[in-house]
């Protein structure tokens, strides 16, 4: 079985399937956010995919889910999907569990936050305090103090902790899961003395590298971070000489497309790009690569939705394509996938040749493709 | 990227797409700009009348990897050309620079490339053909071929060559290592100018006209050639690629004929064929020859001058008709040869033996033959030897070498219609007249229109060998012809005959029949490995439909003998029934016999659904075991697009994650669609998906409720890309069984 990324039409809202060689599931982000009393709503009913895509392979629980950062829009509704330990209240029957939660640190150490936010904190602590099913990605000295209040020491739970700069253990390209990921953020940078946790910058971004015959691809997550945090990524990882973990046949576009994540400026056309970004873009991008807006569909100029300050933003998009252009590449936005009619989800399938995105022939199914006759002898016509 | 100019010089340019005069065209259209294909955009229309199609300019994304095979695009414009008369459309890239890939077919020079975008005859591939189905098979193709998966390695590598038009027989002496380039002497065929028969030249008493120069070509990369040579001047620049000169060889050749001897004269005056092998390597199945023959337009004299090697004869020795050597050489007069190229088959050397003693029973039927192939002509001379039926033969081949192999005809009839040679053979054998109609029944000309017409109405039995679904159910569905039919054929691996036979009153049909064998297929564990097949075709020419099966003479006899004894014993009853013979590895012959079962059929406007007392029984069985709960399953069937008919075939069991209570039913999906992909493989495709069943509780009718409307709504939004509609099928207490079509109206069957 090769590997496989399904990306969901949810408007600006996450949730990315990661369907790895060996039959293991893992979910990045969980936001249910479609209105079910909405018909012209056309985002996914994500639970039911989910589910569906669950049962057809009798499993209940997904490997991983990762939540990148506990955005609303990035977590909606997960408190009513998946099974959770910490209280009975999220226990019952068609409930989703979840063998390994993977969260910042800031999901751990944040107040105040709400909603699903707060049931996966909750859970995040849960599982910290009981010492499995749990990776925190951060510094490890930023989660000391609240072991501490919690009775806990920082040697006790070290390995459940992944500093940016290293592979998460248990995955390697080398065993049948033939993929290991690199994990570039949260970074020390940025979590030093923060009076105010900002959410996105403490976003998990990471690279997923697989392997298919002898060819690497590599997808590059980029959660909601925004083009300073990128920029200090990128600086960071060529001071480590580590610029491979930032090559990219699959872009996960950041924050919905949102110019921010490009450079400070919307521009009128097109945003123009920080420099970190711009040699992300455009010189760490493989040939034919794949970039993926999770996004609603890029608004048309001089449209209401082109002057709305929320993402996608036009010039951003003018950009992602300059890039695709330059790299035979494709820009792809999931509400767009396979039609904006009527959006599914969309796969792009690992082969041992690179990136492959799948258009028609996932819709279509089971239908036959048959080019031999079933009878002796009718060939030759 | 630039467009191919041809697109703009096609017809002229349409706006509005109801102006399209082909249907298929104003179905793709509308499909594709309802979006119902996604990642596919119509550029611009043209309409030729002149050349009587239609033309839809896409532009198609393609699923493409990033590692590239061939060099194709994201975006790849292509034009869809559909003849107003339905048939075969061709599929175009309007890119000027498309690469040049395997699986496409010949286009003359200046005009853009053509995808073959489907192997199967047109007949057949046009009962599923959709504006969608055309679309999915351009994307399939052009993504297959820039993952380089287009060269399925079961067949053989793809030809150096284009078509040839002529074909030329060679025995396989020709192509033996010899020092000297070995001369034959070619015959035309009477029947069929482009057919040339050729003999070695020793050979006396055939007057030559062509003479045969062989040449082998090295092995060389498999770096196709976009067309043919056509001059010699062309063909000698290929094959200095291979190392030969030909003009040397040429040279040598004609100075050694030259001379005023008759035989001189004589070979002389012939045309030249240069016949060369060119070695194709494959790493998968070692070395594979291509054939060509290129013949001259001039005399083997003339080309002679031309080269400067001979001069004409025009001293006073001699007939002035010879060539003499001309020395010292002259330089060679600067005049375009043409070669015309043929497609080299070689000769049969093996005898057929016919294995079948007679047994007498007079029988003075009428009966009508259609497919004189190697099933129809043994069991048509096998029952003519036993002095059964009164005959007519319709077949639209000509005999090409290696069908003797498996033929009742023999070498001696190559070349001549099929049809012609089996009615001349079963004459010989009844001593009366056999008629014989050489036309393709699909497209029939004008000739034969009425001698057919009279062959079907005055026929008591149609027997159908074909071997080719289309044509059975074109056969069933003949208006005003009321013989009863019969359908006969070979499984794909040649281990399995099956002989399908309509009840006297024709209440059962042989598309009934077709769909009870599906079923049986699927359902009879006896019949698991039925339509199996191990080894791919074996090629007996360079395109892309020239396969013929790998089928033991000896099979291929004993299962004709097996299906003659079967006619002459179903011929005894009234009844429908279907037969199956297997051949058994340990040499044993299982019979299953299947009694056909009655059919009932409901009509929409638009479709007529036909589902037999068995599968009733079956899903009535199936809600009796789950009472007092309610069941359901996904329903397979046979889709023809052409003539509108859902033939219900199956109905699976519920998935195990599904859960039936008294008062619902949800279907489950595990393992689903690995028992439709299953079924689907045990009938090649030829069932599929085509909606959903369910009980209902003892008290409730059959009539659908809200849910019922619900899943048929969801049903007909999956089945739109395939141009389908969603069936629900209900079962109820008392055998009470409704069907619900979901169309744009919905239409609700009548109820049993």
């Amino acid at each position: 079985m090769t590997a496989k990324i399904t990306f969901h039409p949810l408007g600006n809202a996450d949730c990315t399937r990661l369907d790895l060689s060996d039959g293991q599931k893992l979910l990045i982000d969980f936001a249910d956010v479609r209105n079910p009393n909405d018909p012209s709503d056309l985002r996914v009913d994500l639970a039911k995919e989910l589910t569906d895509d669950l049962r057809a392979s009798k499993r209940d629980h997904y490997d991983v889910v990762l939540f990148t950062h506990l955005d609303d829009d990035h977590c909606h509704s997960a408190c009513d999907f998946f099974w959770l330990d910490h209280a009975i209240k999220y226990q019952g029957a068609g409930r989703v569990k979840i063998r390994e939660l993977w969260v910042p640190a800031a999901a751990i150490l944040e107040e105040g936050s709400k909603d699903s936010a707060r049931v996966i904190r909750q859970e995040a602590r849960y599982r910290l305090k009981k010492g499995n099913g749990i990776r925190v990605f951060s510094r490890p000295e930023k989660l000391k103090d609240w072991l501490a209040e919690n009775g806990l020491s920082l040697e006790s739970r070290k390995h459940l902790i992944t500093d940016a700069g290293q592979f998460v253990p248990g995955y390697s390209t080398d065993r049948p899961e033939k993929v290991k990921f690199f994990i570039h953020s949260p970074f020390g940078w940025r979590q030093d003395e923060e009076a105010i946790i900002d959410r996105n910058q403490d976003s998990v971004v990471f690279q997923a590298t697989f392997m298919e015959g002898h060819r690497e691809t590599h997808a590059m997550f980029m959660s909601d971070i925004d083009y300073e945090s990128i920029d200090q990524i990128v600086e960071t990882t060529k001071r480590h000489r580590n610029t491979e973990r930032l090559l990219w046949d699959v872009f996960k576009i950041p924050h919905h497309c949102s110019y921010l994540s490009i450079g400070p400026e919307k521009g009128d056309e097109e945003t123009k790009p920080s420099a970190g970004m711009k040699w992300l873009c455009e010189t760490q991008a493989r040939v034919r690569g794949v970039m993926m807006s999770t996004s609603d569909s890029i608004p048309v100029k001089g449209s209401d939705e082109d002057n709305n300050p929320q993402p996608p933003h036009r010039q951003a998009a003018a950009y992602y394509k300059r890039v695709v252009k330059m790299i035979d590449g494709t820009f792809k936005v999931t509400m767009d996938l396979p039609s904006p009619r009527k959006p599914k989800p969309s796969t792009i399938e690992i082969t041992s040749r690179g990136a492959t995105p799948l258009g028609g022939s996932v819709i279509v199914g089971a239908s036959n493709v048959t080019t031999s006759t079933t009878r002796a002898g009718s060939a030759a016509k | 990227m630039k467009l191919h100019n041809w697109w703009n010089d096609f017809g002229k340019e349409l706006s509005d797409p109801d102006k399209l005069s082909s249907d298929l065209a104003k179905e793709l259209v509308s499909q594709v700009t309802n979006y119902v294909v996604p990642g596919v955009n119509i550029v611009s229309l043209r309409q030729s009348a002149a050349m009587g199609c239609s033309g839809v300019f896409i532009n198609i994304e393609v699923e493409r990897p990033q590692d590239l095979a061939y060099p194709i695009q994201a975006v790849e414009p292509i034009a869809v050309i559909l003849p107003f008369d339905k048939r075969q459309p061709s599929v175009l890239s309007l890119r000027e620079d498309f690469p040049d890939t395997p699986h496409q077919n010949w286009v003359p020079s200046g005009k853009p490339r053509a995808l073959c975008i489907d192997d199967r005859p047109w007949e057949e591939a046009r009962l599923t053909a959709t504006g969608f189905d055309i679309v999915r098979r351009i994307q399939v193709w052009l993504s297959n071929a820039s993952r380089g998966e287009l060269h399925d390695t079961a067949q053989p590598p793809e030809p150096l060559f284009f078509f040839s038009a002529r074909t030329i027989v060679l025995p396989s002496s020709a192509m033996m290592e010899n020092p000297e380039p070995v001369e034959l002497v070619g015959i035309i065929h009477e029947d069929n100018p482009n057919f040339v028969f050729t003999i070695e030249a020793s050979y006396v008493g055939v007057p030559p006209n062509i003479t045969v120069v062989a040449i082998k070509a090295r092995p060389q990369d498999q770096e196709r050639i976009r067309h043919i040579p056509n001059s010699l001047s062309s063909l000698a620049s290929e094959l200095e690629n291979c190392g030969i000169d030909l003009y040397d060889k040429l040279k040598t050749v004609l100075r050694n004929w030259a001379g005023i001897e008759d035989s001189e004269i004589q070979r002389l005056s012939t045309r030249l064929a240069i016949v060369v092998t060119f070695p194709l390597a494959t790493e998968q199945q070692g070395p594979v020859n291509d054939v060509r023959a290129f013949i001259t337009d001039q005399s083997a004299g003339e080309i002679g001058v031309a080269l400067g090697v001979l001069h004409t004869n025009n001293s006073n020795v001699g007939d002035c008709r010879a060539y003499i050597a001309a020395i010292p050489v002259r330089e060679p007069i600067n005049q375009e040869l043409r070669v015309e190229s043929a497609q080299v088959h070689y000769r049969v050397s093996r005898e057929i033996a016919a294995m079948l003693s007679g047994r007498k029973k007079p029988d003075n039927r009428r009966a009508v033959l259609v497919g004189a192939g190697s099933l129809g002509s043994q069991l048509s001379l096998n029952l003519a030897r036993e002095g059964a039926l009164a005959w007519t033969v319709i077949d639209c081949d000509i005999l090409l070498p290696h069908n003797t192999v498996r033929h009742a005809l023999h070498f001696d009839d190559i070349g001549t219609q099929k049809a012609n040679a089996l009615a001349n053979k079963i004459s010989g054998v009844l001593d009366e007249r056999v008629e014989p109609i050489c036309c393709n029944l699909f497209h029939p000309d004008s000739g034969s229109h009425d001698r057919l017409e009279k062959a079907f109405k005055d026929a008591e039995i149609i027997i159908d060998t074909s071997a080719s679904v289309a044509m059975s159910r074109h056969l069933c569905d003949l208006h005003n012809v009321h013989a009863r039919r019969i359908c006969a054929f070979f499984n794909p691996a040649g281990t399995s005959a099956v002989l399908m036979v309509e009840n006297t009153s024709r209440s059962i049909t042989l598309r009934d029949l077709e769909a009870q064998y599906y079923r049986n297929l699927i359902c009879d564990r006896r019949l698991i490995h039925h339509l199996e097949t191990e080894y791919p075709g074996v090629r007996y020419s360079g395109s892309c439909r020239s396969l013929t099966n790998q089928i033991p003479a000896s099979n291929a006899a004993l299962l004709s003998a097996l299906i003659s004894q079967g006619v002459k014993r179903v011929l005894e009853t009234e009844d429908a029934s279907i037969s199956i013979w297997t051949l058994k590895d340990n040499g044993e012959i299982e019979l299953v016999n299947f009694d056909g079962t009655p059919v009932t059929i409901k009509s929409t406007d638009e479709w007529k659904i036909v589902y037999d007392d068995e599968l009733v029984s079956n899903i009535m069985a199936v809600r009796s075991e789950k009472l007092p709960n309610e069941t359901g399953g996904a329903l397979l069937g046979i889709t023809d697009m052409n003539a509108k008919f859902i033939h219900l075939v199956h109905a699976l069991s519920q998935p195990e994650d599904s859960s039936g209570t008294r008062s619902g039913f949800e279907r489950g999906v595990f393992d689903l669609r690995n028992q439709v992909t299953k079924a689907m493989t045990m009938t090649m495709d030829q069932v599929r998906y085509v909606g959903e069943w369910h009980s209902h509780p003892e008290e409730a009718l059959a009539t659908p409720s809200p849910t019922d409307l619900e899943q048929l709504n969801w049903l007909r939004e999956e089945m739109e890309f395939e141009g389908l509609n969603g069936l629900v099928a209900i079962a109820a207490a008392d055998g009470s069984f409704s069907l619900v079509l979901s169309s744009d109206v919905l239409a609700e069957v009548s109820q049993n």
